[in-house]
């Protein structure tokens, strides 16, 4: 018979508990002499390892290290304060399409699911300085998870999207909250309603009550026109930086350089402005300017 | 309730009141009953005369050193033990309690949360004496069946333990009055959802008003302690280094400090083995020295705000603009000719700059809501403005905003209306300046002959 040792392992934070740690280890591997000997909802599993499955554990918990720093980007650091936000929600939601507005300015009608994450970087100019959030976009979409709950670690604040035109999205909110508040215990998060432009509208803002139960900040947003857009971001930095005073401040616009143009960029370039008049700008509702 | 748990015989079980499965998760608990209201009749002293305390001993199971193959593995101790339990589930308590305040509440209500955040959370004698009373008479069920599995029991009528066990029952206690105020607050949610008739634009005022009855409920009831949900917070954003992230001490990648080890548990009732507190503030990666969130030694940068309202700096707002008068302003949305199609690249007001030292002009362009600069471009004698749908204009521009390009690309302005159109082309021909720009020639091209 084996002798049977208790170590405190690093689990990586992405599973909470060792139980479903246990489940994750043998579905993927065939270890069968694992055994949680408590749970402990907390960012590490108690496991009692045998001799045998120790070094197997270990190769474990170093392949997961190296999945995980790839999903990392390689961002260089910066001087001013940096926060990772993370924002879930079920596929098609429009977790992409807010964070491509914020980044580019455009918004995409094009439907591409995310797989396993992206993470841009956002920056806001505040009364108190610089700071940016670096954007986890996670995958909605259970076949394109990839490390599912491994990328919300060190997560410092979070965003949870659903969409007020299908039910579903909604009810799964809890379910993402559940996820989250695992990996991350006290983080402040931010529930978003999404597309609050379209006229069929299922979830209507009465039905929505779970942010109050699990003191969430609630917005309805809409990526489409710009409703609300910034909101999610000025509560999470007023949150984070302690200051409920906290605004957003116009970016400061250098002067810009003087234009000197060159023949054969210019012919190129009259070229390219024939091509744009006979396309048609995109037509948008009349509600942009209101 | 009490009496007729303890009436039922100890052998039986009591049912499951429902099945929890993967599609019936803990956390959905609108059906969830609310808790009965009463009082626990207390015990007459006869029957309390008659209660033992009983103490037991496990001993432990010790293996032989030798069949130890792990025996070269050394064990690191946590640096500091956390506070006694009675006092981290106060914390968790009033941190799931606090409801999210909305951004504009008043400083008096900060004010008094923080006031009633100072004392330690006391419960009444009373509640606490009939939690004991309870506790007990199920303590003695349970050693009536289990008679037969206890090593030594050994029979203490003193002072002193009932002291120990009172400490330990007050979380007990707490966990109760804490369902309660659950309730009371499910109560009030209610209610505002039948009082609501809006549909949906106000549902911050809804969360405001929600928060107000709440506070005023506290208030109104004889619980003093409130420890505050968010503890400290960044003093300045200033405050951090450069080598601070995002991503510092995540165990596996390149930004982390710290080297993973094993670590004993600390049993004073500490949840992490890496000494971490249950109750972080939000500003949790944050330190100024780049040590690992895993480690229990860095020195935060995060420090507890007391009384103060603002704990962070301002730093004086530069716009660039300081010295330029505005000649045109409109609000438009801005589109960018790329990759074969016009892509929008936000909406918000449209400026015409005039620099009052060397009178020339630029385009300036932020995004409404984040401020964000979406175009800065000079204007420039040769530059054509072309109308496009009646409500919008097309143009050549150098846009110093866009990071990633540096030459000439093709900008579109959508305004309200027509009139708007007209007033900016107007403005821009008699800012843009005489002189023709001076055309380079590329080098590569052929020389003109003398001939």
């Amino acid at each position: 018979m084996t002798e049977v040792w208790q170590f405190w392992i690093w689990a990586g934070g992405a599973t909470q508990q060792s139980g479903s740690c246990k489940e994750r280890l043998t579905r993927s591997f065939k270890i069968r002499n694992l055994k949680p000997s408590q749970y402990k909802p907390s960012l590490r599993c108690v496991l009692s390892l045998s001799s045998a499955s120790l070094s197997i554990l270990f190769n474990l918990t170093q392949h997961r290290y190296t999945l995980h720093s790839m999903a990392l980007p390689n961002q260089q650091t910066v001087d001013y304060p940096s926060f990772k936000l993370v924002i879930v929600g079920d596929g098609g939601t429009g977790k992409t399409t807010f964070v491509k507005r914020h980044l580019t300015g455009e918004f995409e009608k094009k439907y591409e699911p995310t797989i396993g994450v992206e993470v841009h970087p956002l920056d806001f100019f505040t009364n108190c300085g610089k700071i940016r959030f670096y954007c986890w976009d996670t995958a909605g979409q259970e076949k394109f998870g990839g490390l599912r709950d491994g990328y919300y670690i060190h997560g410092q604040c979070a965003i949870i999207m659903f969409d007020v035109t299908a039910r579903l999205t909604y009810k799964n909110v809890p379910t993402w909250h559940r996820d989250l508040c695992r990996v991350c215990e006290n983080i402040p998060i931010v529930l978003c309603g999404n597309k609050v432009d379209v006229k069929n509208r299922q979830v209507k803002a009465k039905q929505v009550t779970f942010h109050r139960k699990k003191n969430l900040q609630y917005y309805e947003i809409s990526a489409k026109s710009n409703y609300n857009f910034e909101k999610p971001f000025l509560y999470l930095a007023r949150k984070l930086a302690g200051d409920p005073n906290l605004h957003f401040v116009e970016s400061p616009a250098l002067a810009p350089p003087e234009v000197q143009i060159d023949l054969a960029a210019q012919q190129q370039h009259e070229a390219e402005l024939l091509a744009a008049a006979s396309q048609p700008l995109p037509d948008d509702d009349d509600e942009s300017f209101e | 309730m009490g009496d007729a748990e303890n009436a039922l015989p100890p052998s039986k079980k009591r049912a499951a009141g429902r099945e929890l499965t993967r599609d019936t998760p803990i956390d959905d608990e609108e059906d969830a009953p609310e808790l009965e209201t009463g009082t626990f009749k207390r015990a007459s002293q006869e029957v309390m005369g008659t209660r033992r305390i009983v103490k037991v001993r496990r001993q432990p199971t010790n293996s032989a050193p030798s069949a130890n193959p792990f025996a070269g593995i050394r064990l690191v101790a946590p640096t500091e033990s956390s506070a006694n339990p009675a006092e981290t589930t106060t914390e968790v308590k009033s941190a799931g309690e606090n409801t999210v305040a909305d951004e504009s509440k008043s400083n008096d209500t900060a004010k008094d949360s923080e006031k009633a955040g100072d004392g330690e959370a006391k419960q009444p004698e009373s509640k606490t004496n009939e939690a004991e009373d309870k506790l007990t008479e199920s303590k003695d069920a349970a050693e009536e069946s289990n008679a037969d599995k206890e090593h030594t029991a050994e029979k203490e009528s003193t002072d002193d333990e009932s002291k120990v066990d009172k400490e330990q029952n007050k979380d007990v206690t707490e966990s109760g009055n804490e369902d309660k105020k659950d309730a009371t607050h499910n109560e009030s949610a209610s209610k505002l959802d039948k009082e609501k008739t809006g549909d949906g634009k106000d549902s911050e005022n809804d969360d405001k008003n929600e928060n107000t009855n709440n506070v005023d409920k506290k208030d109104s009831k004889a619980e003093s302690a409130e420890p505050s949900a968010e503890g400290g917070h960044l003093k300045s954003f200033q405050l951090l280094s450069s080598s601070q992230n995002a991503f510092t001490g995540l165990a596996g990648t390149g930004f982390s400090n710290s080297s993973f080890s094993f670590g004993s548990i600390s049993n004073e009732g500490s949840g992490s083995i890496f000494g971490l507190k249950s109750d972080k503030p939000y500003g949790l990666g944050l330190s100024n020295n780049g040590s690992s969130l895993l480690g229990a030694s860095g020195a935060s940068a995060v420090s507890k705000n007391e009384g103060s309202g603002l704990a962070m700096q301002e730093v004086v707002v530069e716009t660039g603009e300081e010295n330029e008068e505005v000649v045109f302003n409109a609000d438009s949305v801005l589109f960018e000719f790329a990759d074969g199609s016009w892509k929008e690249r936000g909406k918000g007001e449209l400026k015409v700059n005039v620099s009052s030292e060397t009178k020339k002009a630029r385009l300036l362009m932020r995004s409404k809501g984040n401020f964000r600069l979406i175009l800065n471009a000079r204007l420039y004698p040769d530059m054509k403005l072309t109308n496009m749908d009646k409500k919008g204009v097309t143009f050549a521009c150098i846009n110093s905003a866009s990071e990633g390009k540096g030459g000439l690309s093709t900008f579109a302005l959508k305004f309200k209306d027509g009139s708007i159109v007209e007033e900016f082309k107007a403005t821009v021909m008699e800012h843009k300046g005489e002189t023709s720009t001076v055309l380079k020639t590329p080098e590569n091209s052929p020389k003109a002959s003398d001939d």
